[in-house]
């Protein structure tokens, strides 16, 4: 089959899942599930896809500029192209499979979850163009296009978040849409139609425009990750969701600006934001601290992993400034890993959670009657913090080894920031495992179910031998 | 080779993890003792040929660098090798024969993938394979542990420590650009910060070794049953730190302050423990600061030798080794209080003054043209804390029954432990007078605690609490969530959600409000659009000008 075109079907095929979830027989009062399943299926079938997709690759060493290539010409001055290589791949790859568990992880709850699993498959939609698109129009189009689904799924997660937090954050975002929006316009001006994106950087621009065109991408794509101070509406946000996979959704968002800058940010920094350059590692060298150090004082473990995640978020977003691309498969690789933990992580917590609030019991010492969640959860925090059971840890070995070859003092902080997330998220593991004096016998907590549970071994078994071959699934 | 041995024990350790029935776990575990001892044979012929191999696997040859597992049949890593097989074995054949332990067999398995993590550690060049392996090791001597509450301040410490290594070898990565650890001694020539490195190596290290202010965990673990704990020191993360500062000896040894730093934290070590190992009234305690007193040593011997492990080094580790078996003895005897062996106890006892002098004896060869103070000084400190622990076991045992000789597995366990002891230190007869000297010693120290009511100094509060973790809480931790915690009132609550979002937000307000306001103001609203339409267009035809 022509490759391109399973490209498209690799960005279509949530929104038409989509669609057909939200004709599912959803009946409540059956507790049919029905929509659960479709939304499985669906992104299973994508998952398959892009395995098949990485196929058309020789092996994990080959190019990695865009092997697929697929375009669709709208004017003459605008045509749409979406392309993959193995680094997108690798993306997409992860973001499949943390729907997929974030999906096994919706509630179940009496009301329908159709709405968030709709708006979850248009997002995934919209993440996998955003991941493919080549060209700035359709790389506007989908960065857009994430925001409303997105906006709409947390609407529908039935999540205490106050409007006003939900307002600031979105706004934020818009206002990156807006700003990307301006930088492309001028750009098309200049150029007097659509742009590759990775071309930006050898257009030439006047002086001032170019301060207009790089500032607007730059801030564009800064909107997006939990740089302080844009970090605090994101952390407000994300501590309140009780949603799995709106969660995991928002959690996208900055890893979808740690790829478009790996993939697009030159890697001389333009000369006329270079002066912000040592600021803005600063900041985000700051916020990781302050990211690290808040997970370390909550003695509530859903916040220690929303910490640990954002410490996470920032190192790529350190490692990606970094002058070299030589690291370039390393980041893949580890938010790949990344990914499958985190989104792992966060729905077992949150089924730690509900079966809480369902009993009645503190979530201190919960795991002890729940030995297949237990078993789940503490594998997934070593490979979490760092131990040798995944690529991640070797990967962010080197990342952090390259961060230490141009900057002594920010690797210093990084790693302090990082054995602070560590620490707080290993203590929060043992709080959920203190033995609790509780009979088991008058405990009715239910642990995970077998299908979740033989699904996050899978994902367990594939992160542990990714540490020989990071991609072996697939080469 | 060495290659052949670790896919030797690799099958072995997964032999093991075969799920079966309970009853055959005694098989099961005794047949993988069994067969390390024959693999055991391959490596002592292997290691007599002394030939020089080396086996790479390549595991991602990325653009930057190589991340490959090594294995180096060299004889320096025979060496280094050897004392853990050894103490492995020993501990494999315990735990086989040890009636209390449930999970014989999946014991067995961790101590062959304990085994075969060191292995990997000792003989890796590269510091990604010496980071993953020290950090396996840290994995295994939790589920050594088995136990959560025991456990975890173990890990927390470990993690603290492996990060601090991960720091340094990510920082020699970076600036080298080679992973190679026989390139570390090249950083000088690219990089600085001698004393940094040093520090945080010493810090992780000292974690590692439970030395002077990091002995937290190491305490903690008492709560742990004793045959899970008592081969610990010698197999599991102190000995992965032993065998990095073996490593890491060309990059420490720049520094000034790395010798003064070691020489002042064995002797703190060494101090604390003693005082512990006195004070403390229960045998897993004294065992606890009875190894900080050996660590302390271990360390400091090493640092005498110039870090060269040598076969006599070697010796001295497995009779460590040997010396906390007979402390698990002990306390095995005393835990029964119904009914006592009484030649087992004395077999026992008379294994731990064997075993102590052969020690002695052993550090004594290692020194035998310059003998220094510092050994004289081990000496008498091991000389007081075994006179003691005697003293506290033959007096423990004078009101418990004593019944005939009916547990010979201690005896017999006991008996092969001497011969073992006679084996190893085989052949050297220069030095007996140390020998001599030290039992001398040691009876003299017997008696001389006879007029001391020790009983009274062991009621003393230190036994129950952990002075410098208590210290290190109050001082470090505390302020350190305190300082999060305001970081995080100041920067998100007060700057952000109290000064920043609504002076944003009031701005806006006012912009708004302003905005109607002129227009409805209706002559000033069509003169400011009036002016400001002139503005631009003055700005445009400037522009156009230039």
């Amino acid at each position: 089959m022509n490759a391109g075109i399973l490209l498209c079907l690799v960005i279509l095929l949530p929104l038409i899942g989509g669609l057909f979830v939200l004709n599912a027989k959803d009946a409540v009062a059956s507790n049919a599930k029905n929509a659960r399943h479709t939304a499985l299926l669906t992104v299973f079938s994508n998952i398959l896809l892009i395995l098949f997709l990485f196929s058309y690759f020789k092996s994990a060493e080959s190019q990695t500029s865009g092997l697929i290539d697929i375009a669709f010409v709208l004017t003459n001055k605008i045509e749409f192209i979406f392309g993959a290589d193995l680094f997108a791949l690798v993306f997409v790859f992860g973001v499949q499979i943390a729907v997929f568990v974030g999906v096994l992880g919706v509630k179940k709850e009496n009301q329908s979850q159709k709405g968030v699993l709709f708006f979850a498959l248009c997002y995934l939609s919209m993440t996998n163009g955003y991941f493919f698109a080549r060209d700035i129009c359709s790389f506007y189009i989908c960065f857009c296009g994430q925001l409303f689904p997105l906006y709409m799924l947390m609407c529908f997660a039935n999540s205490e978040i106050q409007n006003t937090k939900l307002f600031y954050l979105f706004g934020h975002y818009f206002l990156g849409a807006a700003l990307l929006f301006a930088s492309f316009v001028l750009i098309m001006h200049t150029k007097q139609g659509d742009v590759l994106i990775e071309k930006i950087s050898s257009v030439h621009f006047s002086h001032q425009k170019s301060i207009y065109i790089w500032g607007g991408i730059f801030l564009a794509l800064m909107l997006r990750m939990p740089v302080w101070p844009f970090y605090h509406a994101l952390t407000s946000v994300s501590v309140k969701l009780t949603n799995s996979l709106a969660l995991i959704a928002l959690n996208f968002l900055p890893l979808s600006g740690v790829y478009a800058l790996t993939r697009y940010w030159p890697l001389d920094i333009p000369v006329e934001i270079e002066l912000l350059s040592p600021i803005f590692q600063i900041l985000c060298i700051v916020t990781m601290l302050v990211a690290a150090f808040g997970g370390f004082i909550y003695s509530n473990t859903s916040q220690k992993i929303h910490h640990y995640i954002f410490v996470y978020d920032l190192l790529y977003l350190l490692a990606v400034f970094l002058p070299t691309d030589v690291i370039k498969m390393n980041i893949a690789y580890s938010v790949f890993a990344f990914l499958l933990m985190g989104s792992c992580l966060i729905v077992l917590q949150s089924y730690m959670q509900n079966q809480s609030l369902k009993t009645g019991l503190a979530l201190k010492g919960i795991l002890c009657h729940m030995p297949k969640a237990s078993l789940c959860y503490f594998l997934f925090v070593l490979a979490a913090i760092g131990l040798p059971v995944s690529a991640f840890f070797w990967n962010n070995f080197l990342i952090v080894s390259e961060i230490f070859n141009y900057h002594l003092y920010a690797g210093t902080a990084v790693i302090f920031a990082m054995t602070m997330a560590a620490v707080s998220l290993l203590e929060g593991a043992y709080e959920l495992k203190t033995e609790t004096c509780l009979p088991q016998t008058q405990v009715k907590i239910k642990d995970i179910d077998i299908f979740t549970f033989c699904v996050c071994i899978l994902i367990m078994s594939v992160l542990l031998v990714s540490v020989v071959r990071p991609l072996w699934f697939v080469f | 080779m060495l290659n052949e041995t670790v896919l030797y024990l690799f099958l072995i350790g997964v032999a093991s993890l075969i799920h079966t029935n309970r009853r055959y776990d005694f098989l099961l575990s005794f047949a993988a003792a069994f067969f390390v001892c024959v693999v055991f044979g391959a490596f002592v012929l292997d290691f007599k040929t002394g030939l020089d191999l080396s086996y790479t696997l390549v595991l991602d040859s990325s653009q930057n660098t190589n991340i490959k597992l090594d294995i180096i049949s060299s004889p320096q890593n025979y060496i280094l090798i050897l004392p853990f097989f050894v103490i492995t074995i020993l501990a494999m054949f315990n735990n086989a024969f040890f009636k209390y332990e449930p999970n014989k067999k999946n014991m067995a398995a961790c101590f062959v993938f304990n085994l075969l993590s060191l292995l990997m550690l000792i003989s890796g060049h590269n510091f990604i394979q010496m980071m993953t392996f020290v950090l396996v090791v840290d994995i295994l001597s939790q589920l050594f542990i088995r136990d959560m509450r025991a456990g975890r301040l173990c890990s927390l410490y470990n993690l603290v420590s492996d990060m601090g290594l991960f720091l340094v070898l990510a920082m020699l990565e970076g600036k080298l650009s080679n992973l190679d650890v026989g390139n570390i001694s090249h950083y000088y020539e690219t990089g600085k910060h001698r004393d940094f490195i040093m520090f945080v190596v010493m810090f992780s290290l000292c974690i590692k070794f439970g030395f002077f202010l990091f002995q937290g965990y190491w305490l903690d673990l008492k709560k742990a049953k004793f045959h899970n704990l008592y081969f610990l020191p010698y197999l599991s993360s102190s000995m992965a730190g032993l065998i990095l500062f073996v490593k890491f000896y060309p990059i420490l040894v720049v520094s000034p302050s790395f010798l003064p730093l070691v020489n002042w934290l064995s002797v703190l070590t060494a101090a604390f423990g003693t005082v512990g190992a006195v004070l403390s009234s229960k045998i897993k305690e004294k065992f606890m600061y009875f190894n900080m007193i050996m660590m302390a040593f271990l360390v400091k011997l090493l640092e005498r030798l110039d870090f060269q492990w040598n076969i006599y080094f070697s010796t001295v580790l497995i009779l460590c080794f040997i010396l906390s078996m007979c402390f698990y003895y002990f306390h095995y005897d005393i835990e029964r209080k119904l009914a006592a062996n009484k030649p087992a106890v004395l077999m026992e006892v008379f294994t731990t003054l064997g075993t102590a002098s052969a020690l002695v004896l052993q550090t004594s060869f290692l020194f035998s043209k310059n003998t220094s103070l510092w050994i004289f000084g081990f000496a008498l400190v091991l000389c007081f804390v075994l006179a003691l622990l005697c003293r506290q076991i033959l007096e423990a045992l004078k009101n418990v029954k004593l019944c005939k000789p009916t547990d010979f597995l201690s005896i017999f366990v006991m008996l092969f432990l001497n011969v073992f002891v006679l084996f190893l230190c085989r052949g050297e007869v220069a030095q007996y007078w140390v020998v001599l000297l030290f039992l001398a010693c040691l009876t003299l120290v017997y008696y001389l605690l006879g007029f001391i009511n020790t009983a009274k100094i062991q009621s003393f509060a230190f036994q129950d609490v952990d002075f410098l973790g208590v210290f290190l809480k109050k001082c470090f931790i505390a302020p350190f969530k305190k300082a999060g915690l305001l970081i995080n009132i100041l920067t998100d609550f007060i700057l952000l959600e109290r000064t920043f979002f609504p002076l944003l937000s009031g701005a806006n307000v006012w912009l708004i409000r302003s905005y109607r306001r002129i227009s409805r103001m209706g002559f000033l609203y069509y003169f400011l659009c009036m002016l400001f339409g002139f503005l631009v267009s003055f700005y445009i035809f400037i522009r156009s000008k230039q």
